[in-house]
């Protein structure tokens, strides 16, 4: 049944240069009527069906029924919930509907760690992002902000393909507004004008930057490191570095690549990264750092636990309220990565720093007259946190896996 | 608004105009000969020679100096003394050794690696070097494939590929290794027997052109230099003149310093990094290695292919084991030899009759350097072999080609009859 | 006592910063407000005019400074 699936190419998203060129022309008739203030809303649903088909054909035809499946079960929770809501407000029924929303999730992220690395049936490339996208939409129906809309703009924000497989996350409700209303001309040749900036910015991050770091160097330093052995060794302070850089510019560089479409098509799709390299300490790294997502986990997750904390009081200290909920944010946030025991320590290690980081800025604060605040003290703390980060980016890079444990 | 639109795109234009028209004036200069730089690609060992059209081109079309290709895998990259680009170099053979391939690297690589050189090779020498540890049951590694591959490879390929079985099981191992999806196409009609389209060659050509210049541009940028760092060097251990006992003495004297450490004859410095922490876990770990099956036959019938369009004379070398270390880690020494009779067995009945095969001397002093790789004594009979074909008048062989060896059958036949 | 001085005063009981000076302000660029400050502000809010604030609405873009707060609870209270 699937084999026109199979017998079509496999594109992934901006894989190599030819995809830009066929995205790019497919994109100019949204690009003139939206210039003429126009929005072709049959022809771009037709043009992001094609690339997301592409995406998941060939091999990878089994995730398009998967995609398929998670949109339908999606979308019973979320119009479900939509239904109940306009009734009453049980949060026993708001917990269950987000349950359900994140359960094929949760089963796709627990089936490797307990079937010695076999994938699920039911992922897909980009499961996460739609979880995020569609448990967002619960939670803004349950504060009681976002109460009608159609089937249609629910599609259209779950599956909008620039920001399909990764990202960054948008929310339903600035999403819709950007997409119901048409930018005018000066506005978006203005867009147009970041989209050329980020999309040749991208091209350096992704297929020149991350290619010395990712394809050049981190194989050599790698295999030196493995050969040297022990606990720790100098290739592999190399492969730290390496790692991490080529994380950066890998994924801000496809980040750039969602935006830069994201614009064209005249959506205002958030930034991802913010120099994040120049962070002060770990909480600004966090305000820099996969930006989009770790203002959801902020929003829906970090904000949510204090409150339920606070509300109840189950601690007496306001600063033990956050430490916890720090820790038990990250460490969710590590789990998501992945259910392996460097995500998850990956995520506690963030959790404790900023623990001790919001400890560290209290003291600051209270301490203004005696501690000294100068460029040299603000250029070590940069220094200091970039490194904290990159040590945190070797463990979550799965090396020391192989370094300690010998997993191939 | 025009004006605007052109302020915005008119750089990107008038830049990717540029670049273009850079690459595609630069000349596709494949006769430039400079003995320095093509030793240096000669020993480089890297992708990036690998894969580069224009370096292996230059260096096997020099008149002056006759480079032979040697295919192979990691076995290149043990350098020491008695290595067969060393000894060339000592004596003043009048052949140097184009090497080609490292770690990971197996026949499909090397058959696409040709794609580039079929010129070069056309009625001239070359020498193989197959290990049987390349027949695992999934054959090639898809990402050691994808390493030493690029497109130029295929497309070249492409343009020749009429539809024989070869060529569809060709296609059909390419598909398989999941690479480039701008190819998956072109490769898909090959694969179900189908012709290209007139149209579909046009864009072949007109990207090969590309992927050529470019090719060209960037062959005169080598990093490192393996031949002035470690080949050139060595030669300064070597006697005078060659001496077959003297060379033996030297090589014993060199093992025995430096395989003290291990009752193997491993290398020192290779078995404190790759083997002393885990021996106890490699004590049997070899025991259920079976190489009898798998599609490597189908891959090194394609190489085989290859050398008979090309008239090219090869040299086969078979590797030996460590009979120490495959006694220790359990290895089957009696699948291994029936690994070996079918290779050779799917030489010999098409012609290939050129075979250097060592899979007996892994267990003779100092001929093994590491667990399989050759080294000292090893090398001195390796090249003791290839200097006399490559030296001596050889008579040109017939191949007769049997397409039964692309099949289910023969890649799963466990037993040559 | 109106909704200004109220705010205002919650403000500097808080977080020890006093406003009045800085009413339009981003008080997250600021440094006044962060995500858990933002949360001890919306429970105070909450208890001292009887409304409840969805946390939706206490983005970075909507509730970000004093002014903004003040409109939003005057707006929630009329609801």
């Amino acid at each position: 049944m699937m084999n026109w699936l199979q017998e079509l190419p496999n594109w992934q998203p901006y894989g190599d240069p030819q995809y830009f060129i066929y995205l790019l022309v497919a994109l100019i008739p949204v690009v003139v009527a939206l210039l003429f203030g126009k929005r072709i809303k049959w022809y771009e649903g037709l043009v992001s069906l094609a690339f997301i088909v592409l995406m998941f054909a060939g091999s990878h035809w089994q995730q398009f029924i998967a995609l398929i499946g998670y949109i339908i079960w999606q979308a019973v929770m979320v119009f479900g919930y939509a239904k109940y809501r306009q009734k009453a407000d049980n949060k026993w029924v708001f917990y269950g509907a987000v349950f359900l929303d994140v359960l094929p999730l949760a089963i796709v992220k627990i089936t490797p760690a307990v079937t010695m690395g076999q994938n699920s049936l039911l992922g897909f490339l980009g499961i996460s992002y739609l979880m995020f996208r569609s448990v967002g939409m619960l939670m803004e129906m349950r504060d009681g902000v976002l109460k009608e809309f159609t089937f249609g703009q629910f599609l259209r924000f779950m599956l909008f393909m620039p920001t399909l497989s990764s990202g960054p996350i948008d929310r339903f409700r600035r999403f819709t507004e950007d997409y119901e209303t048409v930018p005018d001309r000066d506005k978006y040749l203005g867009m147009i004008e970041k989209a050329v900036h980020y999309l040749f910015l991208g091209f350096f991050y992704k297929f020149i930057l991350a290619y010395i770091f990712g394809t050049l160097l981190l194989p050599g330093l790698e295999h030196e490191a493995l050969v040297a052995g022990g606990l720790i060794n100098w290739p592999t302070i190399g492969v730290m570095y390496a790692y991490g850089f080529d994380l950066f510019f890998d994924f801000a560089g496809y980040s750039l690549f969602a935006v830069t479409i994201s614009y064209l098509m005249g959506i205002e799709t958030p930034m991802n990264f913010d120099k994040p390299f120049m962070a002060k300490n770990l909480k600004d790294f966090w305000n820099r750092w996969h930006m989009s997502l770790s203002f959801w986990f902020r929003d829906f997750i970090f904000m949510r636990l204090v409150m339920v904390f606070m509300r109840h009081k189950v601690f007496k200290n306001r600063n033990v309220t956050s430490g916890v909920v720090y820790v038990l944010n990250m460490t969710i946030m590590g789990f998501w990565h992945g259910v392996t025991w460097y995500y998850i320590s990956y995520g506690i290690f963030h959790g404790l720093a900023l623990v001790i980081n919001d400890w560290w800025l209290r003291y600051k604060r209270r301490h203004k007259k005696q501690i000294p605040h100068n460029k040299f003290t603000e250029g070590f703390a940069i220094f200091l946190t970039f490194n904290i980060v990159m040590v945190s980016f070797l463990l979550f890079s799965g090396f020391l896996d192989q370094l300690w444990f010998h997993n191939h | 608004m025009l004006k605007r639109l052109g302020l915005i795109f008119g750089p990107v234009i008038v830049a990717v105009v540029a670049v273009i028209a850079g690459i595609m004036l630069m000349p596709e200069d494949n006769n430039k000969h400079d003995y320095q730089a093509e030793q240096r690609a000669a020993n480089a060992l890297t992708p990036i020679v690998f894969k580069n059209q224009t370096l292996k081109q230059r260096a096997l079309s020099d008149k002056q100096h006759r480079f032979v290709p040697f295919f192979g895998s990691s076995e290149w990259s043990r350098m020491d003394t008695f290595h067969p680009s060393v000894l060339a170099e000592g004596y003043h053979r009048s052949y140097r050794p184009f090497l080609l391939g490292q770690r990971g690297a197996q026949s499909l690589t090397q058959y696409f690696g040709m794609q580039q050189i079929t010129k070069q090779l056309t009625n001239k020498q070359a020498v193989y070097v197959i290990s049987p540890q390349w027949f695992v049951k999934q054959g090639e590694d898809p990402n050691a494939f994808k390493y030493y591959f690029n497109q130029a490879q295929a497309l070249t390929w492409l343009q020749h590929a009429k539809g024989t079985t070869a060529d569809r099981y060709a296609a059909k191992r390419l598909l398989a290794m999941n690479v480039s999806s701008s190819l998956t196409g072109y490769l898909r009609r090959i694969a179900d027997g189908k012709k290209l389209t007139a149209n579909d060659q046009g864009w072949i050509s007109m990207k090969l052109r590309f992927l050529n210049h470019e090719d060209s541009l960037f062959a005169d940028m080598q990093l490192g230099n393996n031949y002035t760092k470690r080949v050139l060097p060595k030669t300064a251990n070597l006697p005078k003149t060659y001496n077959e006992t003297k060379l033996n003495a030297l090589a014993d004297k060199y093992a025995a310093e430096h395989t003290k450490s291990n009752q193997f004859g491993i290398d020192d410095k290779f078995y404190q990094q790759r083997v002393a922490k885990q021996l106890g876990k490699l004590r049997g770990s070899q025991r259920q290695f079976n190489y009898l099956q798998s599609p490597e036959y189908g891959d090194l019938q394609l190489a085989l292919q290859q050398f008979a369009a090309t008239h090219t004379n090869v040299l086969f070398v078979i590797q030996p084991v460590n009979e120490k270390w495959a006694a220790y880690t359990g290895l089957d020494m009696k699948m291994y030899d029936q690994t070996v009779a079918k290779i050779k067995s799917q030489l010999t009945t098409q012609g290939f009759t050129n075979i250097a095969d060592f899979s007996q001397s892994g267990d003779k002093q100092y001929f093994m350097q590491d667990t399989i790789h050759m080294g000292w004594r090893g090398w001195l009979a390796f090249d003791k072999r290839v200097n006399h074909f490559l030296t001596t008048p050889q008579s040109t062989p017939t191949y007769h080609m049997q397409d039964k060896y692309y099949g289910h059958d023969w890649m799963t036949a466990t037993s040559v009859n | 006592m109106d909704v200004k001085t109220e705010v205002l005063g919650m403000i500097n009981d808080l977080f020890l910063e006093d406003v009045s000076d800085m009413m339009d302000e981003d008080l997250f660029d600021a440094g006044v407000l962060d995500s858990m400050g933002t949360v001890e502000l919306v429970l105070e809010i909450e208890a001292k005019f009887n409304i409840k604030v969805p946390v939706s609405e206490m983005g970075r873009d909507d509730w970000n400074t004093a002014n903004k707060i003040i409109e939003g609870i005057k707006e929630l209270q009329n609801a």
